[in-house]
Order: structure tokens, then sequence, then C-alpha cells
């Protein structure tokens, strides 16, 4: 389990990264974090690789530090969102870098997963495409069978066929052996089809961390018609986030109990009401625009 | 060793070898044609004449070309070695593997300098074994001479190797601080010259800053044991030094011994340093100018401080310009590193003070009496021994034309020489920046004679002071003359000039046509010759030198050489020694193995 507690972490140049930042992820689940650029969730992967040393609070991972803790960090690989380092190697050499440093290396897995997606495994990583390198150090990572996995913008550049199989490798390795992975990515459509739990994070401050069901469930769309005009009085109680009207088909969105919203309108007597449950995309959107976070873009 | 005690480090290790494995061949290519391809074109010219004498000389320029090329090597072999403090895309993966910071810094350590080391040591085991074939084929002529001791090429390239090899590391580790204290490849590189140029630079300027006014203190040889142990290019300077002025015998066990300890000991510190350093380094310093703001500001203040320093040199009116060029280096500099006019405000403020303190610090240092230590005459207890370089003996005509350099060991010595130094000081006359005795010629040239004291301290110290005295003053030191360690010398000289000559042939000549004064030499004349026999020979040496000392260790004060007390001279190689009328024991072997 890692759990991170009231950390803060500064830069150089001020800007406060993360502040009073705490945490927890379960052991086994699939971790996402949202939020905006520079919101601080590279930040937060490189606290919990071990990259960075946080300015006060704690990281414990399995009961202990990450930071100059071999131990710990031979249970962690971190993936980050770059593609241009190791360039000389060839795969087989990277894997060999790898497998002497983790201690948990598969060969057999990594024969298994790269006859999924058949890298060249004498070429020089230099001559790889950006999708390429994406999935060799994923299938390293997965390989090292370590028992967290830390990806940063990890789909980035894989093509959609190839992401299909990278995802059901990751899926697998959860099911298999009780994988924590941790993934931060603007495509919420990926974190979505592989998270359970989600972190929202914005200016380095946490705004919650749920489970994606409760996130959905919390916040809904609705269209709606009336017959006649109603007054505005009549939604009262509800959290209206946002409203807009085609002629007589009103749009809102709209935070509380589902059921609740629907026994409100139902009370009104629409002649259409539909309710629908917001993608993880527009719930991103949204809750970016109620913050103020590119207004004037969105 | 608790540093690779985990499979994972030992791993690491030997991926830091594998990653510099291109900069290994360079390394090893360029050590076997320096000093190797050198030698063994003297053995294959030796040998068989193969080579030839202008192929030799022409290649030793390349020699020390490629050799210098591989001390070069070891910069890009400590910023290959710690590349990811440099590139962020490495950082993180570096950073993320699973070691301790300690595991991370030494293997990486380890890795680069066994790669830069490797070869030079290959290097010398070939280098040896092709100077043993010389000197087995040619036993006397490669034969280098320092002080008064003579080695062998087997030794002296031994020991220059061995000397080079220790530079070589403490160069490597600077290179390795300016990696851990700089965040991009062009400050590192910047930093590395300028960390290795800086540091003997520095000593040599503060050193010269505090002394240059203080009379008979010679600068450069108070600030070589500093600068001869803090960094490479100080190391080198000091060491070559040595060896030209063969003051110091520093290819002597002991001595050469304790450089290379002294070296490696504050190698050690640097290794330190840039470990804990290293441990206290973030990862988002990365791609950043440099890691520690500290290190930024002692590289700019260490600028300031030297430009500033030209001032005491042109006081007046100059100082302007200085002042205001070095305000414009600081605040370019600031520039460079802020990448930009950022926060120029306070670089503007901290250059001010920069030059302020700087200022302040060069005129306290700059005092006159450096502090005491210009002034200051050890006592005769505190001393070991005491090497004068001086006009020991003065021609009969009344110049002194021969230097001499003695090792005064015993109390008496010691005892006149602290006298002299210390009559110097009162009276030294402090004009136009020279310091001289006042002598009855004014201040010309020709009446001055140059007198250096090297006293070695009980206390490990050596203390240089090198003076100018009249020849009033030097008649002073006429009494050096009659005591035991002169006597010692002076026989020294007798056995190094004659013992290996023809033992055979004992010449004498009793009137020397040239000058009009008798005169003794060694060495066969014509007509005017006595053949001693070998065993004769050496007698006679061997009794000479004993009655020397026992005449010397009896005159008295009034004993001194002048042409009247003068009874003989005995030539003893670019210099004379000479028998008083009064050595009587003297006057007696000669007269009972020569024709005088």
């Amino acid at each position: 389990m890692i759990e991170i507690k009231n950390i803060y972490k500064q830069f150089d140049d001020n800007f406060l990264a993360l502040k009073d930042f705490s945490l927890q992820i379960e052991k086994g689940s699939a971790f996402g974090l949202l939020g905006s650029n520079g919101a601080g969730k590279s930040t937060l992967l490189r606290l919990l690789s071990g990259v960075y040393k946080q300015d006060a609070g704690e990281i414990i991972v399995d009961g202990e530090s990450v930071y100059d803790n071999p131990a710990i960090k031979q249970k962690i690989f971190f993936i980050n969102d770059e593609t241009i380092q190791f360039g000389n190697y060839t795969l087989e050499k990277l894997k060999d870098l790898y497998k002497g440093l983790y201690p948990n290396f598969s060969d057999e897995l990594f024969e298994r997963l790269n006859n999924k997606i058949k890298l060249p495994t004498y070429k020089k990583l230099n001559q790889f495409s950006k999708g390429m390198k994406r999935q060799a150090i994923v299938i390293i990572g997965l390989s090292c069978q370590t028992e967290y996995l830390l990806l940063d913008e990890a789909f980035d550049g894989i093509d959609p066929a190839m992401r299909i199989i990278v995802k059901r490798m990751l899926v697998d390795a959860m099911i298999d052996r009780e994988l924590t992975v941790i993934i931060s990515s603007h495509n919420l459509k990926e974190i979505s089809e592989i998270c359970d739990s989600i972190a929202f994070i914005h200016k380095g401050e946490l705004l919650f961390a749920k489970s994606i069901e409760s996130v959905k469930n919390e916040m809904h769309k609705l269209q709606v018609a009336f017959s006649e005009e109603i007054s505005e009085d009549a939604l009262a109680g509800l959290n209206i986030i946002k409203s807009d009207r085609n002629q007589s088909v009103r749009h809102y969105i709209i935070r509380g109990n589902a059921d609740e919203i629907r026994a409100k309108f139902e009370s009104l007597n629409p002649i259409i009401l539909d309710i629908v449950q917001l993608t993880l995309e527009e719930i991103f959107i949204i809750e970016m625009e109620e913050r103020g976070y590119g207004n004037d873009a969105v | 060793m608790t540093l690779f005690k985990t499979d994972a480090s030992r791993h690491y290790f030997k991926c830091g070898l594998q990653k510099n494995s291109k900069l290994f061949i360079a390394s090893i290519a360029f050590e076997v044609l320096s000093i190797p391809v050198l030698l063994l074109s003297v053995l294959l010219e030796e040998s068989s004449g193969i080579a030839g004498i202008l192929s030799v000389l022409l290649y030793s320029f390349f020699s020390f070309l490629f050799a210098g090329i591989a001390v070069i090597l070891g910069i890009p072999i400590a910023l290959n070695s710690f590349s990811y403090l440099h590139k962020k895309h490495e950082s993180d993966t570096y950073l993320s593997f699973p070691l301790s910071n300690k595991q991370r810094f030494f293997c990486d350590y380890l890795s680069g300098l066994i790669t830069y080391i490797v070869p030079a040591l290959g290097s010398m085991i070939l280098s040896v074994i092709l100077s043993i074939l010389i000197h087995i084929k040619e036993p006397d002529e490669y034969v280098f001479g320092v002080g008064d001791t003579d080695y062998t090429i087997i030794s002296f390239v031994l020991k220059i190797y061995l000397f080079a090899i220790i530079c070589m590391v403490m160069l490597y580790t600077l290179a390795v601080l300016s990696a851990v204290l700089c965040g991009t490849l062009y400050e590192t590189l910047s930093s590395t010259l300028l960390i290795n140029a800086g540091i003997p630079g520095m000593i040599a300027l503060i050193t010269h800053i505090c002394f240059n006014k203080a009379p008979g203190v010679d600068t450069g040889y108070m600030m070589l044991p500093v600068l001869g142990k803090t960094s490479p290019l100080g190391a080198v300077i000091s060491f070559a030094y040595y060896l030209d002025e063969g003051i110091k015998d520093c290819l002597s066990i002991p001595t050469f011994l304790w450089t290379l300890f002294w070296l490696l000991a504050v190698n050690a510190l640097y290794i330190l340093l840039s470990y804990k350093l290293y441990t206290k380094r973030k990862a988002e310093h990365t791609s950043k100018p440099y890691a520690f703001k500290l290190y930024n500001r002692i590289l700019i203040s260490c600028l300031t401080f030297a430009i500033i320093s030209i001032i005491p040199a042109w006081p007046g009116f100059f100082a302007i310009p200085v002042l205001i060029f070095t305000a414009v280096v600081n605040l370019s500099f600031e520039t460079i590193t802020n990448r930009g006019f950022k926060n120029f405000s306070k670089s503007i403020v901290r250059c001010i003070v920069t030059i302020g303190v700087s200022v302040i610090i060069i005129f306290v240092l700059n005092n006159k009496w450096a502090f005491g230590a210009s002034t200051r005459v050890p006592d005769v207890e505190d001393v070991e021994s005491v090497t004068i370089d001086f006009y020991g003996y003065p021609a009969v005509d009344g110049y002194y034309y021969t230097r001499t350099v003695v090792e005064y060991t015993s109390e008496e010595g010691i005892e006149i020489i602290t006298d002299i130094h210390r009559d110097f000081i009162e009276n030294y006359e402090y004009r136009s920046g020279s310091f001289e005795y006042e002598s009855q010629y004014g201040y010309g040239y020709y009446d001055r004679y140059d007198y250096t004291l090297v006293y070695k301290l009980k206390n490990g110290l050596t203390m240089k002071r090198t003076f100018t005295l009249s020849e009033d003053t030097v008649i002073g030191l006429h009494a050096l003359n009659n005591t035991k360690d002169f006597a010692e010398y002076t026989c020294d000289r007798i056995i190094e000039k004659y013992a290996d000559t023809n033992k055979l042939v004992f010449g004498v000549k009793l009137k020397n046509g040239y000058d009009g004064y008798t005169s003794f030499a060694i060495e066969a004349r014509d007509g005017d010759a006595r053949y001693l026999s070998e065993a004769e020979y050496d007698d006679f040496l061997e009794e000479l030198c004993e009655a020397i000392k026992t005449d010397v260790d009896s005159r008295n004060s009034d004993d001194i050489i002048t042409e009247e007390n003068i009874y003989i001279r005995i030539n003893i190689g670019g210099q004379y020694a000479y028998i008083l009328k009064s050595d009587v024991n003297s006057i007696a072997v000669l007269e009972k193995y020569t024709d005088i």
C-alpha cells in the first residue's frame, strides 16, 4: 500500500508543485492521476519512484520510506514520459540492463509479451518509432514484475491497435499478480478503461480521490423538455453546475444522486427526460471549468 | 565491500563499464601511442638504429601530444559516467533504479575511474618493461640526475608514471565534482576547466597578494607545498619545479611517497566532498546551470577577486577602469547564469557586495609584513637543517664567482645563518619596492650578491628566504667556511671529483703562471707529476679529508679566506677549496703525498 502524508514539494523557482498532499493507494488497484498541465501529477510520480525527495511529509510504500531505499525501489517501476533515452541500446541489451537491477525479472514473461507486439530485439532503440519505444519500456517494466508500476503518459505515441494489446498486458498483470498501477494520462478514456480509482489534482492540491464509479455517479447530464414554462425556483435544491437551452429542450449538468434528480424532474411532469452518465473526460472538463482553468479556450 | 553487496549494484557497476567502453578503447589507443611507443623507438634505435634518432625526436612530440589527450580523456569519461546529472531524460530512469545514492555514486565513480586509469596502468607496465630493456642495452646512457641523486630510466619512468596517474585520478575527481555541482554539460565543462585552473590560480594569487611586499619571502616557494597538493595542475607545476631545481629531492623514495600520499589524501577529500554534494543534489537540478547556487557565487566571486587583485600592482587612477571592468565581467556572468536579465537588480547588489568585499580582503592581505611571516627568523633549536645557496668560496681576486649549495645541520652553522638572517631583517631598507642592503657602493648592481636560505624545520615545514647582500655583509658569511658542515661539503666535493679519476696518476702544480698564486690540482701535468699506487691514492684522499675536517674545526674567527691567509687552493670542479696557512694537518698530508 502507498501512503502519501501531507507532502510538500517546491522547486527552486518557488513554484509549489505539491501542497499538503495526502493520498492512499491500495495494493492491487489501478489508480489514475488526473489534472491539468502543471498540476503536479508527474512530480507525484517522481516522488513515488524515489527520483524526487519531498520537502516535507512522508511517502510510505509497504511501511517504508521510498527515497534512497533500494529495497522499496525494487518494488517500483517508473516509466516516464521520455522516449529518447538508451537510444544506443538494443531491446536485448535494455532487457539485460533491467534484468540485473530487478531481481524478479522474468525472461519468459518478456518473451511472451514481446511475442504479442513483436519488437525487434537486436535493433537499436534510436531506430524505433516513438510508439515502439513506449511499447518496449512497457514490456520491460512488466517483465521486471515489480509490485508497483508507475506510468507517466505511457500510451503516448502508441497506435490504437497496439494500445489495446498493451492495455491487456496491464490488466493481465493486475489480475495475475496483483500489480498496482498508477497512471498519469491526459487520455481519460484510457484511464476510465483501466483504472478503478482516480485522484484529481489541481495546482498541487488533491481535490478528490474516489472510485471512478462514484465520480461518475456524482454528476449527471440531463436533457429535459416541459410542455409549459417552469420557474427556476422549481429546480431549487438541485446542484446545477451548468445549464443551457435550445428552444424547448433544456440541458443540465447536475451534481447529486441520480434517483433524487430524476424524482425532482419527474415531479415537474416533463415531456422528455433523459439522464445520461457523463464520461470521465466531460467530468474532467467541467471540474476544470469550475476552477477557472482554460475558461477562454474550453 | 558494502558498496557491492547487492546484485543490483554489482550489475549497475558492470553496466557503467560497458557505458564507457568506447572511451576505454580510445584511452587505450592514446595511452599506448604515448610513452610506450616513444620508448620502443628509443629501444629500436639503441638496438639496431632502425628508428633513427630524428624519428625518435620527432615522435617525442606526438608521444606527448597523445599522452596529453589520454590525460584529458578523464573529463569526458567523468561526464559520461554521470551523464544523467545533465540530461533530464536520463535522470528519471537512473534515479529510479533500485540503488541507494551511495551505491549509484560510487559505482559511477569507480566504473569511470577504471575506464580512465586501467589503460594508464597498462601503459605504465609497458613503459617499465621497455625501460628495463633500454637499461639492459644501455645501462649508463639513460640516467636522470635530480638533486644529488641519479635515477635509472626504470626508476624515473615508474615514478613519473605513478605521479601522473595520481594526478589523473585527481583530475577525474575534480571533473566528477564539477558534474555534481552543475546541471548542464556546458556548465560542467566550463566548471571543470575553472576548478582545475582556479584552485592553483587562487592559491598563487592569494600567496602573491599576501607576500609580494614581504622582504626576503620567496612567494613561489611559499605556495608550492599547497599548490602541489591541491590540484593536478598545481601538482605538475610544483613537481616540475622541484625536478628542475633539484633542491628538494622529489624522486627520493620518502619524499616521493609523501607527495603521493598527500595527493591521494586531498583526492580522498574531493571524493568525499563530491559524494556529500551528490547526496544533497536534487533531481530537479538536472538541466539547470548550477545545482548549487553557492557554487555559482563562489565562481563569480573568485573571478571578481582575481581581477580586482590587479589594483595593488598599479594603484592610483588605474583602479577605476579595473573596477568598471570587474563589474562588467561580474554582471555578464550573472546574466549568463540567470539566462537573461531576470532579477537583475539583485545581481547588481551582489556585484557591488562582491567587489566591496574583494577590495577589503585584498587590501587587508596585501600587508607589507605579511602578518609577521616576512620578519620571522626561526630559533636555532627549531631548525633541523638549513640549506644555503651562496657564494661559499670567494675568489682570491676579491669577487665571488661560484655559487655553493651547502646543507648545514650543525648548531654552529645554523646559528651563524640565523644571525645573518636576523641582521638582514633588522637592517633592511624598503626602497622603490626592492629590498637590499645599503653598501658602501650604494645600490649598484655589481656589488650585490643573492643569497637563498631554505630552512627545514623540526615540525616538518620548510621556509625559504631570498635576499640580496652587499659585499660588506658577505664577509660575515665567511664564518660559515669554518664550520663542520662546510668541511664536510668540501670533502664531499673532493671525493666526488677525484675518487673516480685515474688513480695511478697524481700530479701537482706548484706555481700557477696565470695568476701567480700557488695552486694545486689533482690532474696529470707533464713534468711535475708524482705517480701514486691505487692504494696510496685512496689513502691520500682519505687523509686529506680527515685533515681538512680537523683543521676547519680548529680554525678561529681570524682564519678567513683572504689573500694573505691562503696556502693553496684545490680545484673541486667549477670552484676552488682553500687550504689556509693555519691548516697544519692538511698541509702535512699534501707534503707527504705530493711534491708541493
